[in-house]
């Protein structure tokens, strides 16, 4: 037995040390090699954490392009976040109820972050598990370091939730990773803060998946964010730079400006200007600094 | 509280079921140009049935298309081809409903009934459905991915596509009914009649020629995909759909786990536009923004505008 813990805790070491490595390795400009994957394994929960849930069957395991094999015809958003990797496993109670555990490994702590925000719905309850989680009716998403983890129930009964909250602590007891939000996400004002959800984008699919501006890929931002609140949402994209970000300010406004989908366009200052769309929604647009800030809100007047 | 997701039927246990992977033998010209899909002319076009009891929800659909007797001829070799893609909540079609259409094509005097599918047998088990097949004795035939068990079926004037992979398995049968659950989609944000066809092509074929390499996720390959679903339904024409759309999810699609939404409602018809726009408008879209629905009513495969269009909507 002790062997075999040491075993165990010599491959994780070795894994751990390879992750960091390979961050570290990111750090520097040029040609950098492809980091090396985790053994998602080593943080599957087993006895004696599981308390009355039993894994079913072996664990399965996807890497890069076979993810369609698991999530036919739903791989490209995990695509775009920077997926690596995922295991899978099934556990059961004695009452054959049935709980799924998923552990993804994203490029990094941001992609499993973003993911983590574009799949956690508005209504969920927040635990203190991992870096973030939210438990929504059958299933609780959290992320940590590079990981994103999710655990669905077979329904939202009171032992589900119970299981999926236990599993969901074993998991994260044997995560020892851990990474930081986006940068971007500290740049919400203040009056946005209590929004329902804060979803963090890193492409064109997420953000259509929150609301399509156009029929194709406007914005081009290198990251941005969604804040959702009431009946209003704040959009943020950020560039490589000012000029990036100007030169696109410039290219949106154009788009806006010639849009049959875009009415009463008008400029603020040299910076900002409004429209309406054609379900009524009054947008306004705004350069600041390395990034493009757009309040779309359903009321008719925003607030200054 | 607890709540069941219309998983009533579900019995851990996993039902051990006769499979097949089967080459095609019986070759008829293609269900497109079957007679029997033209049956359904009178009653209503679509009928939308809204309740808690998924079975009788689905007999009274049909009922109200005129009854199954007009969609499944006595001694009708019937294919089904519900949705399984994962046994997350409001991911998959409800087993109450698979029952209800196999009970009817019995009583219809169908000599056989099976289901077709490209998953596997761990997607028909978790999700209840495995239960059903053997419960109610009729075969489920997983086709595995050889190139062998598609045949080429071309797409004359297809936008994108110029031929289809279909399972030859599903040439041995008279009829098709599709059986999707309608739901969201990350990518093209809905699934319905027409996206459940996928399941009867190659998933090698539509891994290579429906998804752009690499995953690309601009909207000019979304745009891409719905262009392929749309070209890949004139390819094959059910007989009849059914779709459920009584506990369904609204993100985070196709899989989930995502919001829960309860509509509590089946909705049949020949008319895959037609049902597709209805089913839409359940999760808050429009059919004429999907590409995926106007592409197809481009095709005139159906109606987009639900004003020309029968409903029937029943409460049981």
């Amino acid at each position: 037995m002790k062997g075999r813990l040491f075993l165990g805790g010599a491959i994780f070491a070795l894994g751990l040390s390879a992750y960091l490595a390979a961050e570290e390795a990111q750090k520097p400009a040029g040609i950098v090699p492809p980091p090396p994957q985790l053994n998602l394994l080593q943080f599957l929960p087993a006895a004696p954490d599981l308390r009355g849930w039993q894994p079913k069957g072996p664990p399965q395991h996807y890497k890069g392009e076979d993810l369609f094999l698991y999530i036919d015809g739903g791989a490209e958003i995990y695509r775009e976040y920077g997926f690596k990797q995922v295991i899978v496993q099934d556990y059961r109670d004695a009452n054959d109820r049935s709980i799924t555990l998923e552990i993804f490994e994203m490029a990094n702590a941001e992609s499993a972050y973003g993911m983590f925000s574009f799949k956690s719905g508005a209504k969920g309850i927040s635990y203190s598990i991992g870096q973030d989680a939210r438990l929504e009716d059958y299933y609780l998403n959290f992320w940590k370091g590079p990981l994103l983890i999710t655990l669905i129930g077979f329904d939202a009964s009171a032992e589900c939730r119970e299981g999926i909250l236990r599993l969901a602590r074993a998991a994260e007891a044997r995560i020892p990773l851990t990474g930081t939000r986006p940068s971007l996400i500290s740049v919400v004002p203040k009056e946005w803060a209590d929004s329902a959800r804060i979803i963090y984008l890193k492409g064109v699919l997420g953000l259509n998946n929150i609301h399509a501006f156009f029929p194709y890929d406007l914005f081009r931002f290198k990251e941005g964010l969604a804040a959702e609140r009431n009946s209003s949402t704040l959009f943020i994209f950020r560039y490589a730079n000012t000029e990036e970000a100007a030169a696109r300010f410039s290219e949106i406004k154009k788009a806006f400006a010639k849009s049959p989908s875009y009415k009463n366009l008008k400029s603020l200052k040299a910076n900002d200007f409004e429209s309406t769309d054609a379900q009524g929604n009054i947008l306004r647009v705004e350069l600041q600094g390395d990034c493009i800030r757009i309040t779309l809100a359903k009321s008719a007047v925003l607030k200054k | 509280m607890a709540s069941k997701f219309g998983r009533r039927e579900f019995i851990s246990k996993s039902a051990k079921i006769g499979v097949s992977a089967v080459l095609g033998k019986r070759l008829i010209s293609g269900l497109a140009d079957s007679p029997l899909a033209a049956l359904a002319k009178d009653g209503a076009d679509i009928a939308v049935i809204t309740g808690t009891d998924y079975a009788a929800m689905t007999a009274k659909a049909v009922e109200l298309l005129g009854g199954i007797g007009r969609f499944v001829p006595k001694n009708a070799r019937v294919v089904l081809l519900p949705n399984v893609q994962s046994k997350n909540p409001g991911t998959f079609t409800k087993p109450e409903i698979l029952r209800a259409v196999i009970k009817m094509c019995k009583n219809a005097g169908a000599k056989e009934i099976a289901c077709l599918s490209l998953l596997t047998q761990q997607h028909w088990d978790g999700t209840g459905l495995a239960q059903v097949v053997q419960e109610e004795g009729i075969v489920l035939k997983l086709i595995s991915s050889e190139a062998a068990n598609f045949r080429t079926v071309p797409i004359a004037g297809g936008s994108v596509l110029t031929e289809a992979k279909i399972t030859n398995e599903l040439y041995n049968y008279d009829l098709f009914i599709n059986m999707p659950i309608t739901k969201d989609h990350a990518g093209n944000k809905f699934t319905g009649t027409m996206k459940n066809l996928m399941g009867l092509n190659s998933r090698d074929h539509n891994r290579a020629n429906f998804h752009k390499p690499n995953w690309t996720t601009d909207p000019a390959a979304i745009e891409h995909l719905d262009k392929c679903i749309a070209d890949l339904n004139t390819a094959v024409k059910p007989t009849l759909n059914i779709v459920d759309a009584t506990e369904i999810i609204r993100t985070n699609g196709p899989m989930g786990p995502g919001e829960l939404i309860k509509p509590l409602k089946v909705i049949a018809g020949v008319d895959r536009v037609a049902i597709d726009t209805t089913c839409a408008s359940i999760l808050g879209l429009k059919g004429e923004e999907l590409a995926q629905i106007k592409k197809a009513y481009e095709k005139k495969l159906g109606e987009i505008d639900l004003t020309k269009v029968k409903i029937l909507e029943v409460k049981v």
